[in-house]
Order: structure tokens, then C-alpha cells, then sequence
């Protein structure tokens, strides 16, 4: 479950880097902030994930 | 025009002088009991339970205590209320006013800002407003796993990156894969030292971070903040102190503290080793938190920093915190400092000199 773990933090990580740059787009042209949801809802699920995966570590 | 005692507060806040705002106001109920409010800033509000020999007095609710907040002091509110400090002993007396945590007496030693405090009939019946620091509070947490965070990385730190520590996935991650791991097999630093690196240096206080490679994997070693060694001269050391003696500066203090205090922060890529088994967690991106917590640091406080960064991966790294950081990149400058620690580069890179000239407030090697 660690490479699990592993993997999916370094895919936020990736995920929050180009939410990052995204946002910075979207701030200039409204067309992104679709882009921009389906990326943040994206990570969320990850997000979500990666907690559930903890909390089960730790049990 | 005159400067008022909210200007002068919120001048020590701009300066970076003031770390924490107290105030409190003295009121006279119906029943001509005494009732003292406490009310702080720290990049936020704080809630205060507040208890004296006698009495407990706790702030009725968020929403007065905002209230009261803006009415008196005049400042935004950027955060709800985080933090719950457990209780202080306030002693008044002569005018004047001392607060005893749990660790004992201490006196304020931020910056005084006189005021006039008057009760709801408009007496003045007590003067002073110290600014304090907050690290000489002693802080508590409401629920026991957040007291447990807490303590790992400090109050300040607690609060500036709080969701970051408390809802965030990647804080759980490494601290879970810390205690699963150490199930099996010995790590370093241990546990209670894993965020030493971070609670050692107030944010308030933070405007270098020197990003190195892992801990000491050798028994009795690792600190908790790298390259500090209290049990003997590691090559790492000796390269330090070489590259500050080339430097015109002189190692004196092993603990690493007095650079600490002035705000210069040593953190680990790799935030934990096996014993024995150098980059045993280099694979475990530990240094995504890292990077979540300088990110936050900066975008919260946009207070410039110096990145110093000891090898390639390191490099590469501070590169990628300045890119989070995007369009606020003007904000913190790297400084290449060498290869690796013991390597020639390394010495000579005059480090301490080069980060200095990019600082206002200089660091006394």
C-alpha cells in the first residue's frame, strides 16, 4: 500500500502543479475555468483516496 | 497627524516586529464582578479561555469575538478562529499586567504600545498593550489530534498552514508512512523530532531555507535538523565550517540554534532514513510536503525568502518551489551553493556571504 500511497502523491503533486499554472490562465481567459474544475475535482477524488488509504495504514 | 494605538500595531504587524497582538479590556458586569477579554492577532484571530486565581472568563462565541475584534482593533479578519489557548494565570497589578503560561513566569518582550483601556462606562482603568511573541505561549489544540500535530511542528506553524497539517492528505502520508515503517525497522530522527527542522523556526521568523538530502543515518545522529550533529564532527559539519571560516564568519554554536533564531531553516528532502541504510526513503516523496508547507508559507505571508540548495536534486527542487510560487517568483532567490556536502564545491561556494548580500536583515553566520 506504500507504493499506492507513493504514487498517488506524486500524481496531486503533478495534478496541483498544473492546477497552479491553469489557474494563472484562467485568470485571464474565463474559456480555462472549465479546464480548471475538472482538474480540481480531479485531485479531490485523489485527495480522497489517498486519505482512505491512510486512515486504513494507521488502523 | 497623530498616530493612533491602532497604527502603531498595525505598523509593528507591517514591520514584521509584532509576532502576536494581545489585548484585553476589563469589563464591569451587573453584578460588579470583573470580567477580562482577551483578544489576539496572528495572522488571524485566536479564541482565549482565559483563567486567574478565581475566575474563568471565556469568550462567549466566534461571532461577538469577531465583533469585539473589528470593533476595537480594526483589522480584516483573514482566518476563523483555529486555535484555543488552554489558559494563562493574568495577574493585574499596579497598572500594569503579567501573564503566566504553564512553563512559568516570563516577561513580554515584544514591542509596548500604550493604550488607553476603558470599561463600558468609559473609565480607564487599565493602560498597556504588549505585542508577544507567540512562542512563548503555551498553546493547546481542541481535539487531541491536532494537540498531537501541534506539538510536532509549533504553534505558529500550526496555525499558518493549518489546513495544510490537519486536512491535507500528504501530512497523514509521510507521518503514516513514518509509523508503519517504524514498526519494522529503525528510523531517524526519531518521530518526536521528525518536524524539529520546522518547529525550530517561527514563520515569523523564516527568510532562509537551506534544502539538504536526508538525516544522518549513523546511530545517535540525526537532530531532527539536518546536518546538525551533537555527537561528533561529521564531514558535513567540517564543510560547513570550512565554507563559513573561507567566508570571514566562525562556527561556534553545534545546535544550530543561534541560526535558527534568526530565521534560517535546514530542511531534508528526504524527511527520514532507515539506520545503516543511507536513501533508504529517497523514493517516499517526502519532499512534496516540504514543498506544500514553503508554498503555503509563501503565498500566506508573501515574505521573501532565500532558497539555498545543497546538490542537484535539491537544485532542481528550488526550482520547482519557485514555479509553485508563479507570477510571487521575484520573491524568493536560490542560491546554489554545491554538489554535496564534503564536496569541494561545497566549501567553496561562499554561501553565507551570497545569501547575505540577497537579505535586508543580515544573518550572523
Amino acid at each position: 500500500m506504500k507504493k499506492e500511497m507513493n504514487y498517488l502523491s506524486e500524481k496531486i503533486d503533478k495534478l496541483e502543479s498544473i492546477i497552479d499554472e491553469v489557474s494563472r490562465l484562467a485568470a485571464q481567459r474565463s474559456d480555462y475555468n472549465y479546464s480548471l474544475k475538472q482538474l480540481k475535482d480531479e485531485k479531490q477524488i485523489l485527495e480522497n483516496i489517498l486519505n482512505k488509504l491512510t486512515e486504513i495504514a494507521l488502523t | 497627524m497623530k498616530k493612533t494605538e491602532y497604527d502603531l500595531i498595525d505598523h509593528a504587524f507591517k514591520e514584521r516586529k509584532a509576532k502576536f497582538y494581545l489585548d484585553y479590556k476589563i469589563i464591569l458586569d451587573k453584578d460588579n464582578k470583573t470580567k477580562l477579554y482577551l483578544y489576539g492577532k496572528f495572522l488571524g484571530v485566536l479564541s482565549a479561555k482565559i483563567v486567574d486565581e478565581k475566575t474563568v472568563v471565556t469568550l462567549s462565541n466566534t461571532e461577538s469575538y469577531r465583533e469585539i475584534y473589528r470593533k476595537y482593533i480594526g483589522f480584516s479578519v483573514q482566518e476563523e478562529l483555529l486555535l484555543v489557548i488552554d489558559y494563562f494565570i493574568i495577574n493585574i497589578k499596579d497598572k500594569d499586567l503579567s501573564i503566566r503560561a504553564h512553563s512559568g513566569w516570563f516577561a513580554a518582550d515584544g514591542e509596548l504600545v500604550e493604550a488607553k483601556i476603558t470599561d463600558e462606562h468609559q473609565t480607564v482603568i487599565e493602560y498597556t498593550k504588549r505585542v508577544l511573541s507567540l512562542k512563548h505561549w503555551d498553546c493547546k489544540a481542541k481535539e487531541k489530534q491536532n494537540q498531537n500535530i501541534l506539538n510536532l511542528i509549533g504553534a505558529e506553524w500550526y496555525i499558518l498552514c493549518h489546513n495544510l497539517f490537519t486536512t491535507d492528505p500528504e501530512f497523514s502520508r509521510v507521518l503514516s508512512l513514518y509509523s508503519t515503517e517504524s514498526e519494522t525497522k529503525t528510523l531517524y530522527p526519531q518521530k518526536t523530532k521528525l518536524f524539529d527542522f520546522l518547529k525550530n523556526v517561527a514563520p515569523s521568523d523564516l527568510s532562509v531555507l537551506i534544502l539538504s538530502e536526508e538525516p544522518y543515518s549513523t546511530e545517535g545522529e540525526a537532530t531532527g535538523v539536518p546536518y546538525e550533529c551533537l555527537k561528533r564532527e561529521t564531514p558535513a559539519l567540517r564543510t560547513i565550517k570550512k565554507a563559513l571560516e573561507e567566508d570571514g564568519y566562525k562556527f561556534t554554536d553545534e545546535s544550530f540554534k543561534s541560526w535558527q533564531d534568526q530565521g534560517v531553516m535546514f530542511a531534508n528532502r528526504n524527511l527520514f532514513v532507515e539506520k545503516d541504510n543511507p536513501k533508504s526513503y529517497s523514493e517516499s516523496n517526502t519532499h512534496i510536503l516540504i514543498k506544500k508547507i514553503i508554498k503555503n508559507f509563501i503565498l500566506i505571508t508573501t515574505k521573501p525568502i532565500v532558497i539555498g540548495a545543497f546538490g542537484r536534486k535539491n537544485n532542481a527542487f528550488a526550482e520547482e518551489i519557485i514555479k509553485f510560487v508563479g507570477s510571487k517568483s521575484s520573491l524568493i532567490k536560490k542560491v546554489h551553493i554545491g554538489v554535496k556536502p564534503g564536496d569541494h564545491n561545497f566549501a567553496d561556494s561562499e554561501f553565507p556571504t551570497k545569501i547575505n548580500s540577497i537579505l535586508k536583515k543580515q544573518i550572523n553566520w
